[in-house]
């Protein structure tokens, strides 16, 4: 049997949003993992594997903390300790000097054979790495990070360019994504599509289509509060419903609070019999809370694959989104969805209708059809087994190359 | 006549509604005080007295409260009367004492009128004027009516039974007010902003609108109600239709990441610049050079820059929210659309921009003699002054 590889997942905080927490568990099972960074919230794993390697924000625990690291740096490897240095020192000030050489020594001192970036925009922080020891950089192209913030600031954009093609392997969660990184100068061969992991316990809440003879219809979307998720093109198409005569409602579950242009919204609109903000709910009081809705509403102005939509396909539920990113890659019209336009609130509320109108046996069929390309695609089982392939080759490639 | 004018903040540079004011009030010989929450020494217009700062650390806020006591000792029978009224509306004591020490400044105040500048600033001094034998006026201005309450129901329940005069801005502000309590037997006056002629002034000549491309214009903060988003995806479908033009905002703010995201995902980099904040003179250079002039807000107390871009001869495209449509004349000196609907801003742009020179230089004066006649610094003087009489 193969060593274990240290592999260190990293976001910079811990815990982690609930699909790293499912990668995290997963690589587990055949590696050891290592999380650097902040503790947020007190977290503790069943896995012997997982480690946690806290790094505080308040100096007065930081300070010697680090410095014990430090001494433990200098003594197994000053070479090492000579390159945190030198790399701290290209930061502007104390402060950013310090914590940036606070995170770093930490990393170095455990020379993790694997550093798996999770957030693409500060990758030149971590470059060094592979000039400290044979460190492999896999970095995941996410979110905002990957799909807005380079195309709004082109300081990330130049960034991207000039580090992207020097890390090991690109993780993208989407083909659409995944082409983006051509943007970035990366050959096609180092880009790897890996989506998310969508864990066993979505896929247990699955129940075949039963029409339900209630009105109104229902509509829901869960996300966070942000303008990227597009809710406003979503209360704008139940108005457009509401006006010609269509009984809906309107659920958004979001943690945090109703931002204020919403809630304007809503009582310009009229709406407010018709529109309800709930906030988040754990994942199981979730999925079974989703059960009660008609269908998934997602209005988003970008995504990577996202993740509600994957998982409201496990469960059973009817899915109508935009367009955007790699959405088009699960949702198939009148095969396992239905897609429209980004920023179109009239192309939603049409959806919306064909969705009530479809016959009972079609709509059956697009439920299993999702449910099928969820669960053949995106179980966890299957993502987890392909991200550990990844780590393979490219921890495999370097043996290759040194056995030349 | 001693007027008070609360506000958070002395008016900056540019704030000419209320610099103009308090000349106006000057000149017609009444005195006027500013109390603010927080002070800037570069206002020099009238005497400023801040209001006692709430300090995060204790030992700061223990002395600040000693000072503020002894301050008051003199005008205890106020503070009295204060203590009574606020009981008796139902406030409990802890909060009363916290509102003594944030009025004390005001609570010792010889004015007869109270003017809170904006109605979120009345909350928590309900009162105060009460208390002073002053009287009490508050401002409609925008936001304060029509956003905050939707988040704090009832908020100024208190407020409307105490007020003795409401100033608004537009009509629309007003029946906010009343759909939020406010008494239709309360008095009220209507007093627009208005602007400096002086500044945004074109002469005689005719605007020229046959230079290309077409150049729109907006000034506004980079903030989810002024509708952003709403103008660049009709600006989006304008280029669909393969329309010639150029559009520019000034301003910053919040807003800037979504709208740069929009900005590239409608494919508009080469058609749209963000300039940033500008001073008044550069944002009458660029509406010189501009044809026309777009403010699709979702909410709208009612806006100088619109009546600033008239004075300048741009045609102007405005949203129906709230000021909005009593600032422009549907048809006679721009045109109001019905607002959040992009579609139809793009048709409204589009046919403004196929018009004859002729009509457009026709919507461009009538706009020009309208401004200069009822939006002036002058008239807004002598509004104010009948105001507190």
């Amino acid at each position: 049997m193969k060593p274990p590889f240290k592999i260190a997942i990293y976001t910079g905080l811990i815990p982690n949003t609930t699909f790293i927490e499912t990668l995290i568990a997963g690589v587990a099972k055949e590696h050891e993992v290592l999380l650097f960074g902040t503790v947020k919230k007190k977290t503790s794993y069943p896995s012997k594997r997982i480690k946690i390697i806290d790094t505080p924000t308040s100096l007065y625990r930081n300070i010697p903390l680090t410095l014990w690291r430090t001494l433990k740096l200098g003594v197994q490897h000053p070479k090492r300790l000579s390159l945190a240095i030198k790399e701290a020192k290209t930061y502007p000030t104390l402060y950013t000097k310090w914590l940036r050489f606070s995170r770093f020594v930490p990393v170095l001192l455990h020379a993790p054979d694997i550093f798996h970036l999770q957030w693409t925009s500060r990758i030149d922080r971590w470059l060094f790495l592979k000039s400290a020891y044979p460190c492999h950089i896999v970095v995941s192209l996410l979110g905002s990070q990957a799909a807005i913030l380079p195309y709004i600031d082109p300081e990330v954009f130049k960034r991207y360019q000039r580090c992207l093609p020097k890390v090991d392997a690109i993780h993208s969660i989407s083909e659409h994504l995944g082409r983006q990184a051509a943007n970035f100068n990366v050959r096609a061969e180092r880009v790897h599509v890996i989506s998310t992991p969508i864990s066993t316990a979505a896929f247990s809440y699955y129940k075949p289509f039963i029409k339900r003879g209630v009105k109104p219809f229902r509509l829901v979307s869960v996300g966070r509060h942000h303008w990227v998720k597009g809710y406003r093109y979503g209360i704008q198409a139940v108005h457009q419903l509401i006006q010609s005569g269509v009984d809906v409602n309107y659920t958004i579950i979001a943690a945090g609070n109703i931002p204020e242009d919403l809630l304007f919204q809503v009582n310009q609109l009229g709406l407010q019999d018709y529109i309800t903000f709930k906030p988040g709910l754990p994942q199981e009081a979730l999925f079974e809370h989703l059960q009660t809705y008609d269908a998934l509403l997602l209005p988003s102005l970008s995504e990577g694959i996202a993740n509600v939509v994957l998982e409201v396909m496990a469960i059973g539920l009817p899915v109508i989104s935009s367009n955007c990113g790699g959405m088009a890659e699960v949702v198939i019209p009148y095969k396992t969805g239905w897609l429209v336009p980004v920023r179109d609130a009239k192309a939603l509320a049409d959806a919306v209708i064909d969705c009530m109108q479809v016959d009972v046996e079609d709509k059956r069929k697009i439920i299993q059809q999702a449910y099928d390309l969820v669960n053949a695609n995106y179980h966890e089982a299957h993502s987890i087994a392909q991200m550990l392939q990844l780590y393979d080759e490219v921890v495999g490639s370097d043996v290759e190359v040194n056995k030349v | 006549m001693h007027i008070a004018l609360i506000l958070s903040q002395p008016p900056g540079y540019s704030e000419t509604f209320f610099k103009s004011k308090i000349k106006g009030l000057q000149d017609a010989g009444h005195q006027v005080s500013l109390f603010v929450y927080k002070d800037d020494p570069r206002f020099t217009d009238c005497k400023v007295l801040p209001m006692p700062k709430v300090h995060a650390n204790p030992i700061r806020q223990f002395f600040a409260t000693l000072g503020v006591i002894f301050g008051l000792l003199p005008y205890l029978k106020r503070v009295i009367r204060y203590v009574k009224l606020e009981l008796k509306a139902g406030r409990e004591l802890k909060q009363v004492f916290k509102y003594i020490y944030i009025n004390a400044t005001i609570l010792k105040s010889d004015a007869e009128w109270l003017h809170f500048g904006f109605a979120t600033l009345a909350l928590q001094s309900e009162h105060v004027a009460k208390s002073i034998d002053a009287k009490m006026a508050v401002s409609l201005r925008g936001f304060d009516i029509a956003i905050y309450p939707l988040k704090h129901s009832g908020c100024y329940d208190r407020l409307w039974q105490l007020v003795d005069k409401v100033h608004t801005i537009s009509d629309d502000l007003l029946l906010c007010a009343y759909n939020q309590g406010l008494s239709r037997n309360n008095a009220v006056a209507k007093i627009t902003p208005a602007i400096s002629m002086e500044l945004f002034n074109t002469g005689a000549a005719n605007k020229n609108f046959k230079t290309k491309p077409i150049k729109i214009l907006t000034v506004g903060r980079l903030f989810w109600k002024k509708g952003v988003i709403d103008m660049l995806e009709a600006l989006s479908i304008l280029k669909k239709e393969k329309i010639d033009f150029e559009y520019q905002i000034i301003g910053e703010g919040e807003q800037k990441e979504e709208i740069l995201f929009a900005i590239y995902q409608l494919g508009l980099e080469n058609e749209v610049s963000l300039l940033g904040v500008k001073t008044p003179r550069e944002v009458k250079e660029l509406m010189e050079i501009s044809h026309i002039y777009m403010q699709y807000s979702h909410s709208e107390g009612f806006c100088n820059a619109v009546l600033e871009a008239q004075a300048m001869g741009l045609l102007c495209i405005v949203s129906d929210a709230e000021g909005l449509s009593e600032n422009i004349i549907d048809g006679e000196t721009g045109w109001v659309v019905p607002k959040r609907q992009p579609r139809l801003l793009a048709k409204t742009l589009e046919s403004v921009i196929e018009l004859d020179d002729v009509i457009k230089n026709q919507f461009s004066e009538r706009a020009k003699a309208r401004v200069k006649q009822e939006f002036t610094l002058e008239q807004q003087q002598a509004k104010f002054v009948e105001f507190y009489n």
